[in-house]
């Protein structure tokens, strides 16, 4: 049963990553990746003494913590209410409604924010001046929303969507525990904490850790269109850097080595993670 | 004692419904933009000013959209591909992550690392492409179908789902002299359909949504699929209105179809199929069938 | 432990044949797509003087989207069958819509999935195209092609000292370290002898709206100084005027693609436009961040800034909303525009960018000549010459009246050896536009054709009057206006020096690339201090990262020969 999977996985996943040999070698058309010369850590050198590199890793850093630990609760939290709705048709209607956004591509999404946020006839600033504020501020291109305005953006388009899993896990949850709890005395807040919650924990375990190993690469593409040059100090990160200086010269080693560091740092987020996991749902919802 | 529903709970009920329609208006206004903006004459959204309701409505962007004599071609490729793409991959994927459950699986933490270091490291396109040219995958259907048979993200949360089923079943099954595989399809697959319904969907949604492999790994137009289609067409129609390559007749509709409302059009076209799809989808997350058979 | 032991040798087992798939997956440069039957015309006896050989070329374009104009069948239409009548060659192009051309072509030429021939874009030097197509010369992807290019009608005029253009020559074709061999060959070079009136003329710059230069009593190719800019400003502010939805403009707003100003704005103090590095009144070269330049710049755009005259999102505003502005006439002065009759049909706007520049000079400056796009064919394909022979038949008049007019008596007409199109042709045009490009595949044979252009000299101007007097005329009369005088540069530009010395371009160039970033800091920033700080911080960096060795070496190739390095060139380079 698992023969199959492993070939794929050799044939699809394994063999591409010789790819990976292109950290450290400089890439020649006729050579190929087999023959082409060794530069050693050259790429990495040049990565690290890039004066922006330490910001990059920051940056990605903060980015990578804020879409996945913060934003993390967010999916569990509306498949919670969406679950405590009692009427079926409007739970559905609802539930529909959520996940329409992350059908939506960030140009479009980048694109709204930029009109709602514009400084001279945006939503938000006519809205802040009616309650009194200046209603002039131009959002993007200052540093200190930029946090703000991706974090919002992103639960926004992923909330609805990222539910669903939660949703399946609470349909798998015993019903009988619940009635049991009732009798027990608990009120629907205590059942949703106790059973619910703890009935999905499972899932909520493997997927942090599934999620934090892309710790370093939350994708490019919304911060590439949610960045200025007011707020390129904390909104550049390293896909984005990659994909300007990689593909764009040709120079693959570059690239590949600064998506192996991405790889390693996120090898080491999944064990650790999964080791805490492991610890708090008794190995059940743990890799290994 | 039945609980009563005291007013705290009524409350939080209310404000709870009230959080989810703030929610859902959120995302009703701009796609209602959207809409507006794809019924919408192209020239005109180019003044601006629309907001929910189209001010010069038009059925040119979507005919634009259809008029392509391929269309009909790329929806059969993508409903196809998408068909049994993900019906492949649902059972596949179910087979790896049921073999993957079982305790007494050799080296079973070892495939497990094996598979998710592949979620965190990649060679890249090149070799990538290298790999799918060499096993002459390239501009044939199955360059849809096959590299996308398995996602390490689906293996292991299906796996975790299983786990989740009660070992006794299986074993009293076994005793009865089950092999593997009639556990496997009368008893695990039978109590995991909201998993395989999700994992379902995200497969389904994967393939609908996938351009890049048409773009990408596929030569002939007849291969491509509806998404790398639309989004040919909306880059080429930009390129040719730039170079005034294409100029209508005054008076034919698709003449004020702009870039921006052909893309409206597009997405609202991309977009509907799943929203149709998804309500079927919903069905299966109901209880899981045999819940209660083990207890007693 | 055993449990173990037997999951470790499957796994082993998996990866022996991971080690043999790898091994079996060297780029043997397998190329399927090679000529087919390349046979060379041997002796063919009468098959007429345009005759090559009876071949099949198959060819990819490397475009971004381009390949929309390509005829829907490539072998079949009239025009194709001619040419292979007359030649015995069939040409076909396949084209895959990738939104960046760069990226396949770098997969393309690394997993050796060439054709016969291939077309990319390639304005100049300096654009990353070349740095791809070069490392691939040097690799010995492409055939040297010098030998057959002498050969030909047309081609061959590139051997000519002043045909082409310095950068096309040194920089792209016959770069000194390939000694005489010839590997990408630059396509839409101008044909010499076009006078100013002949130039298509782009005009790019600033433009304002006439009715408002009109109402003030202004000739918007009489400001000259930036105070003068600032009044003009000013005075719109307070004049009231709307757009067409009757909201009040925006006095200067982006571009009209939006994303940014231009050096347009502040043209008294654009010391090294477009590559940013200059030499100063000492001598010396220097990067525009090291002088005093700079200040005068980041003053003058946070004064407008401040007084509302300058949009403040005009460093992000989208594409999509700059060019809604323009059709409403929303800005009353955009920074970077050009000749676009047809958008300016509604919203009159007409240039303003004859003002000084740091030398004192007010002329219009534009590129020379400049080629656009390039071809090369792989090492790989079979019998190369039967290629560059067809390429010069395309770029040939016989072959551009095929491709660019149709057949002759069908749909135009040559009158005193002008073009005149057909009135049935000319029918048929206007009620199917989108099927034009079947029947006369304009853009399938541009790309290897389209050189050495002068469609006055060759063709006449008529046709194009012909069918569409207004936009014609109105394009004529834009780039003309003001009657500037038009100064041209030519050469390699300062940045393209860069790939010369790839140690210092590693480290420097990213700083030199964060330029534009830095600079909107400094207008946005708290105070005039602020600002400095930042640009004494860019100072540092750019130091830090090795700006004098390139300036340094800049210095020697200008004092051996002062035009072989251009610095003031036009703004978006």
């Amino acid at each position: 049963m698992l023969l199959p999977c492993l070939i794929w996985f050799v044939v699809f996943a394994y063999v591409p990553m010789g790819g990976l040999l292109l950290a450290f070698k400089e890439f020649k058309f006729n050579a190929g990746i087999l023959h082409s010369p060794w530069v050693g850590l050259r790429y990495f050198e040049n990565f690290f003494a890039y004066p922006g590199a330490w910001q990059l890793v920051l940056n990605t850093i903060i980015v990578g913590l804020i879409k996945i630990v913060l934003y993390f609760p967010f999916p569990i939290i509306l498949a919670l209410m969406l679950n405590a709705v009692r009427r079926r048709g409007l739970k559905s209607v609802v539930q529909t409604i959520s996940y329409l956004p992350h059908f939506l591509s960030w140009v479009v999404v980048a694109a709204f924010t930029f009109r709602i946020l514009s400084p001279n006839d945006g939503i938000a600033n006519q809205l802040l001046a009616w309650l009194g504020g200046s209603g002039e501020t131009f959002f993007m291109m200052e540093e200190k929303y930029f946090y703000l305005v991706m974090f919002l953006t992103f639960v926004w388009k992923g909330i609805g969507w990222g539910s669903i899993i939660y949703l399946a896990a609470i349909t798998n949850v015993d019903p009988t525990l619940y009635e049991a709890a009732q009798i027990d005395g608990a009120n629907k807040w205590q059942q949703t904490v106790h059973v619910t919650l703890s009935g999905i924990r499972t899932t909520i375990g493997i997927l942090l850790i599934l999620d934090l190993s892309g710790l370093l690469s939350t994708g490019y593409e919304q911060n590439f269109l949610l960045r200025t040059a007011g707020n390129s100090n904390v909104a550049d990160i390293l896909d984005v850097y990659v994909l300007r200086t990689g593909m764009m010269q040709g120079q693959y080693g570059y690239a590949t080595a600064v998506g192996m560091m991405q790889g390693v740092i996120g090898l080491v987020m999944v064990l650790l993670i999964n080791k805490a996991v492991a610890k708090l749902t008794d190995r059940e919802a743990s890799l290994w | 004692m039945r609980a009563k529903s005291n007013t705290a709970e009524k409350i939080a009920g209310a404000v709870n419904i009230t959080l989810l329609l703030l929610l859902c208006l959120s995302i009703l206004l701009p796609f209602a933009n959207i809409l507006a903006l794809s019924f919408n004459d192209g020239t005109d959204s180019a003044l601006g000013g629309i907001s929910i309701w189209p001010r010069e409505f038009t059925w040119a962007n979507y005919q634009e959209v259809f008029h392509n004599d391929d269309i009909l071609q790329s929806l059969k490729i993508s409903v196809l591909r998408t068909g049994i793409g993900t019906a492949l991959s649902v059972l596949l994927t179910a087979m790896a992550a049921f073999a993957l459950k079982k305790k007494t699986l050799p080296g079973r933490n070892v495939y497990m690392f094996f598979i998710v270091f592949t979620m965190l490291f990649g060679g890249g396109i090149v070799p990538y492409y290298m790999v799918l040219k060499s096993l002459y995958l390239t501009n044939t259907f199955w360059v849809y179908i096959i590299p996308a048979l398995y996602s390490a993200w689906n293996i292991i949360l299906m796996r975790t789902f299983f786990q989740s089923i009660d070992d006794s079943l299986e074993e009293s099954a076994k005793i009865d002299g089950a092999g593997d595989y009639k556990v496997f399809f009368r008893i695990i697959l039978p109590l995991s359909l909201p998993v395989l319904a999700v994992i379902g969907l995200f497969n389904a949604v994967g393939h609908w949504n996938d351009w890049y492999a048409g773009t990408f790994f596929v030569k002939d137009k007849d291969l491509y699929p509806l998404q790398t289609l639309l989004k040919q067409m909306l880059d080429s129609a930009e390129a040719m209105r730039k170079k005034m390559m294409v100029v209508y007749l005054p008076g034919d509709p698709r003449q004020n179809v702009t870039g921006e409302s052909l893309k409206m059009a597009t997405l609202v076209v991309a977009t509907l199929p799943i929203v149709c799809v998804y309500p079927f989808v919903q069905r299966y997350f109901v209880k899981g069938l045999m819940i209660g058979s083990v207890k007693g | 432990m055993t449990r173990w032991k037997k999951g470790i040798a499957s796994m082993l087992a998996l990866l022996l044949i991971t080690a043999l798939v790898l091994s079996a997956c060297t780029k043997s440069g397998n190329n399927e797509a090679s000529g087919t039957n390349g046979n060379s015309p041997a002796a063919t006896g009468d098959r007429g003087p345009y005759f090559i050989a009876d071949r099949k070329i198959t060819g990819r374009i490397f475009l971004e989207n381009d390949g929309a104009g390509l005829p829907v069948d490539q072998i079949n239409n009239e025009v194709a069958q001619k040419i292979k009548e007359m030649t015995g060659i069939t040409l076909e192009f396949q084209s895959t819509n990738h939104p960046d051309g760069l990226e396949e072509l770098t997969t393309a030429l690394a997993s050796g999935d060439l054709p016969d021939v291939i077309v990319n874009y390639l304005d100049h030097g300096g654009r990353p195209e070349n740095s791809v197509i070069l490392k691939a010369s040097r690799e010995g992807v492409f055939t040297d092609l010098a030998p057959y290019l002498k050969n030909t009608k047309v081609y061959s005029k590139y051997f000519e000292d002043e045909f082409l253009p310095r950068d096309s020559k040194e920089n792209i074709m016959f770069r000194p370290e390939f000694d005489g061999k010839v590997y990408a060959v630059h396509l839409n070079i101008p044909g010499s002898d076009l006078t100013d009136e002949e130039r298509v003329h782009g005009r790019s710059g600033m433009w304002v709206r006439q009715d408002i230069v009109q109402a003030l009593g202004v000739d918007p190719s009489k400001i000259k100084t930036m105070d003068e800019l600032y009044d003009l400003a000013k005075r719109i502010k307070e004049g009231d005027f709307k757009d067409n939805n009757g909201k009040p403009v925006t006095v200067i707003g982006s571009r009209f693609w939006g994303g940014s100003i231009t050096s347009t704005l502040y043209r008294n103090w654009d010391f090294g436009n477009g590559t940013r590095f200059d030499v100063d009144t000492d001598g010396k070269v220097k990067h525009l961040a090291e002088t005093e330049y700079i200040t005068k710049q980041i003053e003058f755009v946070r004064k407008l800034l401040s007084e509302g005259l300058l949009d403040k999102e005009a460093f992000t505003m989208d594409n999509v909303r700059a060019e809604e502005a323009m059709a409403n006439g929303s800005f009353a002065i955009t920074t970077y525009a050009n000749v676009m009759p047809d958008r300016f049909l509604k919203a009159r706007y007409v240039p303003m960018d004859q003002m000084s520049n740091y030398k004192g000079e007010d002329a219009v400056y534009e590129k020379y000549k400049s080629g656009y796009m390039s071809w090369e064919i792989p090492s790989t394909t079979k019998n190369p010459e039967d290629i560059v022979k067809f390429a010069d038949f395309l770029a040939s008049r016989e072959g551009k009246l095929l491709w660019k007019f149709g057949i002759e008596g069908k749909h135009y007409t040559l009158k005193d050896d002008k073009v005149v199109l057909t009135e049935e042709w000319k029918k048929q045009r206007s009620e199917s536009p989108d099927r034009v490009k079947d029947i006369v595949p304009t853009l399938w044979g541009l790309l290897l054709g389209s050189t050495d252009n002068n469609d006055v000299r060759d063709f006449g101007e008529s046709w194009q009057e012909e069918e569409n007097p207004e936009m014609f005329g109105l394009s004529k009369e834009l780039q003309m206006y003001g009657n500037p005088t038009f100064k041209y540069w030519d050469g390699y530009s300062a940045l393209s020096y860069l790939s010369e010395v790839p140690d210092i371009e590693e480290r420097l160039k990213p700083v030199l690339d964060s330029y534009p970033d830095i600079v909107v800091r400094a207008y946005f920033a708290g105070s005039m201090e602020k600002a400095t700080d930042i640009v004494n911080d860019y100072r540092a960096q750019l130091k830090k990262a090795g700006v004098e060795k390139f300036e340094a070496y800049l210095q020697e190739q200008y004092d051996k020969d002062p035009s072989s390095v251009a610095f003031y060139i036009d703004a978006l380079y």
